[in-house]
């Protein structure tokens, strides 16, 4: 069984098609980037796996169950792109809370423990509203990660952070040993933190593959940006 | 260089349509006024008092002053005079706030007083008094955690001429003079204050500032009471800051307006029309604050933490229980309040007490299905304060309509409170209890770009 697994996912806002026929099937520890230009419908694709859109057609399971329920949610972390966690509270408060609404184990532990590696533990009695989108981003990320999830969906995870913190969230990530599914529009990021690549435009799949493989098509004078500007608008 | 200031704030932050809206009401009010020049029903005071206390309460409940980012970010570091930009602000408040109240005032001023010559002075000193109202509405925003403390100084104060007949509403008790004279000064005072303190505002945005929050301890805490504590908590006002407060919080607003009705039910002469006029403007009163209840509930949810850390459907039911648990909080001193009326004086005061205890707190819970389901905003940054008001805001205040009819009609027949309240009983508890609505609610929540 598949970890992840979308068939037929069509959604329309309005007159826009955001997706069309979108087929998924991740595997257990797979990590995959979703790669595409602004308004290719990335984020909507991750909002649907996440359970939080529901396609117009077509069905999503996660680990073969409704990514509605409360048991799917168990297993899924997700950042949605420029998050914003609950801005009155402060930061341990965010972490608390959702912490204890998830029925996280040793939240203590688990919470100076993120509030630690991740640079943050000065702020924690800070409102979030008084952090700089960097320390925000942190948070967010801490949130998405406090029940060590299975699955983890990031839209844009690394956007608002430094070198050295983009690597060390890098690390933080890929320790989790979680199925993960990136959206980005950076291949910088696609491939620090994945090893398969999904490009997608106009809600359509335009070209999916290994990153080795895609790497495989750049020439001597093309960079592999070039490629992927080149596979999203399907050219050659 | 005011006068475009004042161009471009109003134009900030209010549609042509709005305007429009406000000068229509407010021609109503005048002929309304106009047709009540032959009455003379000196009781309507103390309603005018109400209807006061009423406003400067809720437009006292901002947590901060009404600036935009663009206001902040653009126009307060611009080179313009610090008093044309706080006049600029007050004027737009004063549209939102001052001449709301004038709409309702403006026809009781006519009925306090009598003779052509009174009515006039009473109906410029309303005009008066709107600005002393909206001035000490500013005052108290700018005055931060008191603000609910200054707000009930100032209701105090106007209250207290209906015990002393001379002070600031001293124009409707008959002084006309020195009525006149101290609404005057009054405004004075606090316009100057309120511009004083507007032109040295500080608190202009929340970033970079060192707020430091309590921790609200929801460690060791089971996830439905960290959810119905922090809903329970949790006090969102418009744009601005949240404290962790404790439950005395809520207490001393309900137990002011449980003393403010008795005591206006123990000064009223004649129990008869007028005391069932107080009960349907306090019914008004209650419905205008569900439905606030019922359009914050949500606002500042996150629903990519919150909805997706459980089924949405429990997550927004045990909030929406956290509010309803906040609501009698507040409440519950005046239905016991209406209750004791009706224990000791009789008539049909206990009707209210159900409407309190009853068909409120079931108008919540559907109200709030049905704006999830409809209309539902989120402030998804608070420091990007949404104050624009449009037609289509004001228009959706429709929902209020249904709501009203439906208290009053409760006021009928014995028959009429049991009917009512047992449906909207019955279906506040239904709603309540059924999972997939609120799922489906959650559902229509993203698709409107709730996150």
């Amino acid at each position: 069984m598949y970890d992840i697994t979308a068939k037929n996912i069509s959604k329309t806002f309005k007159n826009f098609t955001a997706l069309d026929s979108i087929n998924l099937n991740i595997n257990g520890g797979e990590r995959v980037s979703i790669l595409g230009p602004n308004g290719a419908g990335k984020s909507t694709l991750l909002k649907i796996l996440t359970g939080i859109l529901k396609p117009d057609s077509g069905c999503v399971k996660i680990n073969g169950l409704d990514p509605l329920t409360s048991e799917a949610k168990k297993y899924i972390g997700y950042l949605p792109e420029d998050a914003y966690p609950y801005p009155n509270l402060s930061v341990i408060s965010n972490l608390e809370y959702i912490g204890s609404i998830r029925g996280v184990e040793n939240l203590e532990e688990r919470i100076n423990y993120l509030l630690d590696y991740l640079e943050i533990y000065e702020y924690r009695k800070k409102r979030v509203l008084t952090l700089s989108r960097g320390n925000r981003q942190k948070l967010s990320i801490a949130l998405a990660v406090i029940h060590n999830p299975k699955i983890l969906l990031l839209d844009e995870p690394l956007n608002y952070l430094d070198i050295p913190t983009q690597r060390k969230v890098g690390d933080l990530l890929n320790g989790l040993n979680a199925t993960m599914v990136i959206s980005t529009h950076i291949m910088e990021i696609a491939r620090r933190l994945s090893g398969k690549v999904i490009i997608i435009n106009n809600g359509r799949i335009k070209w999916e593959g290994t990153m080795p493989e895609l790497e495989s098509m750049a020439g001597e004078n093309e960079s592999i940006e070039t490629i992927v500007e080149r596979l999203m608008l399907n050219v050659g | 260089m005011l006068g475009k200031v004042i161009k471009l704030i109003l134009s900030t932050r209010f549609t042509v349509f709005f305007m429009l809206l406000i000068i229509i009401m407010i021609y109503v009010s005048i002929i309304s006024s106009i047709t009540g020049i032959n009455f003379y029903l000196p009781e309507y005071r103390y309603v005018y008092i109400l209807i006061s206390a009423i406003f400067i309460l809720l437009f006292s409940r901002p947590s901060r002053i009404p600036l935009m980012k663009s206001d902040i970010d653009f126009l307060y570091v611009s080179p313009i005079k610090k008093t044309d930009f706080a006049l600029a602000i007050f004027i737009s408040y004063y549209i939102v706030s001052g001449m709301m109240l004038l709409i309702f005032l403006l026809p009781f001023s006519v009925y306090t007083v009598s003779g052509i010559y009174g009515k006039a002075i009473a109906m410029t000193d309303t005009v008066i008094f709107s600005f002393f109202a909206v001035a000490s509405e500013l005052i108290s925003i700018s005055m931060q955690k008191y603000k609910i403390l200054i707000a009930s100084i100032i209701i105090l104060y106007i209250a207290s001429t209906a015990i002393f007949g001379y002070g600031p509403l001293g124009f409707i008790f008959g002084h006309i003079y020195s009525g006149t004279l101290i609404i005057i000064a009054s405004m004075i005072i606090a316009m100057y204050f309120s511009i004083k303190g507007l032109e040295n505002y500080s608190d202009l945005s929340i970033s970079g500032k060192s707020l430091e929050s309590d921790n609200i301890g929801f460690y060791s805490k089971k996830g439905c009471m960290s959810i119905l504590k922090k809903s329970y908590y949790m006090v969102y006002m418009r744009g601005g800051i949240v404290k962790n407060y404790n439950m005395f919080i809520f207490i001393p607003p309900g137990v002011i307006i449980a003393m403010l009705i008795f005591y206006f039910f123990i000064k009223i002469p004649d129990k008869g029309f007028l005391s069932e006029f107080i009960m349907i403007l306090f019914i008004l009163y209650l419905t205008i604050f569900s439905i606030s209840m019922i359009q914050n509930t949500f606002m500042y949810e996150r629903g990519w933490l919150s909805f997706n850390s459980v089924d949405p459907a429990v997550y927004m039911r045990y909030f929406l229980l956290g509010k309803v648990l906040r609501y009698y909080t507040i409440m519950i001193p005046s239905a016991v309040i209406f209750l004791l009326e009706y224990i000791f004086i009789g008539g049909i005061y206990y009707y209210v007490t159900i409407i309190i205890l009853f068909n409120i707190p079931s108008m919540i819970i559907i109200g709030v299905l049905v704006l999830m389901r409809t209309n539902p905003r989120q402030i998804k940054d608070p420091e990007f304060i949404q104050i624009r008001n449009s037609i289509k805001n004001s228009v959706y205040m429709v929902l209020i309509i249904p709501f009203i009819i439906i208290n009053l009609f409760i006021l009928l027949s014995f028959y009429a409170v049991i009917i009512s309240s047992s449906i909207l009983f019955a279906s506040g508890i239904y709603i309540l209890l059924n999972k997939n609505l609120w799922r489906s609610a959650a559902l229509k929540l993203f698709e409107r770009g709730f996150i």
